[in-house]
């Protein structure tokens, strides 16, 4: 019930608090980012963090590096950006960190599907699950039909699942709500 | 004019204790020739990724007694990958130094003619706020290297070399051997 005076928050906002407190678990000592509208509250969140270290990058490829350099250096990176930006980084993720097993997770956010207004991005958010599964990178996803309490938990588990078995891991979130693309 | 071979022979006397991240191709084969160490993180692919990595581990070395952790890279790869400039310009990574050998082609893939011959890598990475050394011949290499190692903030070294490649045996190692061993280096 609404309280009145209040109005109720948006699945995005729900599901944003739950990513600070998956990326706060999981306690990462860098966090490197590349902008989405929808995840802004989260990076907002994090610029201000005096626990973890927050950057912005200026293209995924050079994220993958740069937080693989700090793994190997043997601190932990998180690396949020758009799935859009995998496209633009999948050469560093599979024949660097994964060829070298390094360490990462890599949090996702879903473009495509219902809701986007970007005529073109489909064509490449569509079929990112299936081109990440060939490449064999390992890769969980989380949307409406994962409830929102379990989003944290997931999130610190994959950062700890990346440590355990050597190797980047992504999460995937659909923040916009809506069905499955 | 120096080779790469000349210039690595330089910078393997100044660096028995300093992480050195080298590119794919000629590059890994010439530096592993001169004898390999657990400090040294042979790239077996991802051409353009060294800037990238030495930034990362360069920022972890912030609080240990290392001086530096050197990336080397060619014209090629650095111009596959600027981006590596702009975020060291933008983070200011004070351990972080980079080799740019310009060779003006892609030398592993038969010499064939690269942007850098039209494009001043220095002028790039200055325009990226970036501390830059020139040099041509192996002395100014080798005041170069002695200088980057002191200084305190990001560094590039702009070295134009011949584009002579000694051949060497390919880097065919399981690249997670390669990397546990700089790893644990780095944990000293």
């Amino acid at each position: 019930m609404v309280e009145r005076g209040k109005t109720m928050s948006s699945f995005r906002d729900l599901a944003c608090t739950e990513i600070i407190k998956g990326i706060e678990e999981a306690k990462p000592d860098y966090l490197l980012t590349l902008p989405c509208s929808t995840i802004g509250p989260v990076i907002e969140h994090f610029e201000n963090s005096t626990e973890v270290r927050s950057f912005p990058i200026s293209r995924e490829e050079d994220g993958v590096g740069i937080a693989a350099g700090i793994s190997l250096g043997g601190e932990m990176p998180i690396m949020l950006i758009q799935d859009t930006g995998i496209g633009n980084s999948i050469l560093a993720i599979t024949t660097f960190a994964q060829a070298y097993h390094v360490p990462m997770l890599i949090l996702v956010t879903r473009r495509g599907g219902f809701g986007e207004i970007n005529s073109a991005v489909n064509l490449f958010s569509e079929p990112l699950p299936q081109i990440l599964d060939d490449a064999n990178v390992k890769t969980f996803k989380l949307d409406y039909r994962v409830p929102l309490k379990e989003w944290s938990t997931a999130i610190s588990h994959a950062a700890k699942y990346a440590k355990d078995t050597h190797r980047p891991i992504i999460v995937m979130f659909n923040i916009k709500g809506g069905a499955d693309q | 004019m120096m080779s790469r071979m000349d210039a690595l022979k330089v910078l393997y006397k100044y660096t028995e204790d300093i992480p050195v991240i080298s590119s794919c191709g000629n590059t890994s084969r010439e530096w592993a020739s001169l004898g390999r160490r657990d400090n040294h993180l042979y790239m077996v692919d991802t051409m353009g990724l060294t800037p990238s990595v030495a930034i990362g581990v360069s920022l972890t070395l912030e609080k240990k007694g290392i001086k530096k952790c050197i990336g080397i890279e060619g014209d090629g790869g650095i111009l596959m990958n600027p981006n590596s400039l702009a975020s060291a310009g933008y983070l200011n990574p004070k351990k972080w130094m980079i080799i740019v050998f310009d060779n003006e082609c892609f030398a592993s893939t038969g010499g064939q003619c690269s942007l850098a011959s039209k494009i001043d890598i220095s002028k790039v990475a200055a325009g990226f706020n970036l501390e830059v050394l020139q040099a041509d011949e192996v002395d100014e290499f080798e005041n170069a290297v002695k200088k980057a190692l002191e200084t305190e903030g990001p560094i590039v070294i702009h070295a134009k070399i011949s584009q002579e490649n000694h051949p060497n045996p390919f880097i065919n190692d399981d690249p997670a051997v390669l990397a546990y061993k700089f790893s644990e280096f780095l944990k000293r």
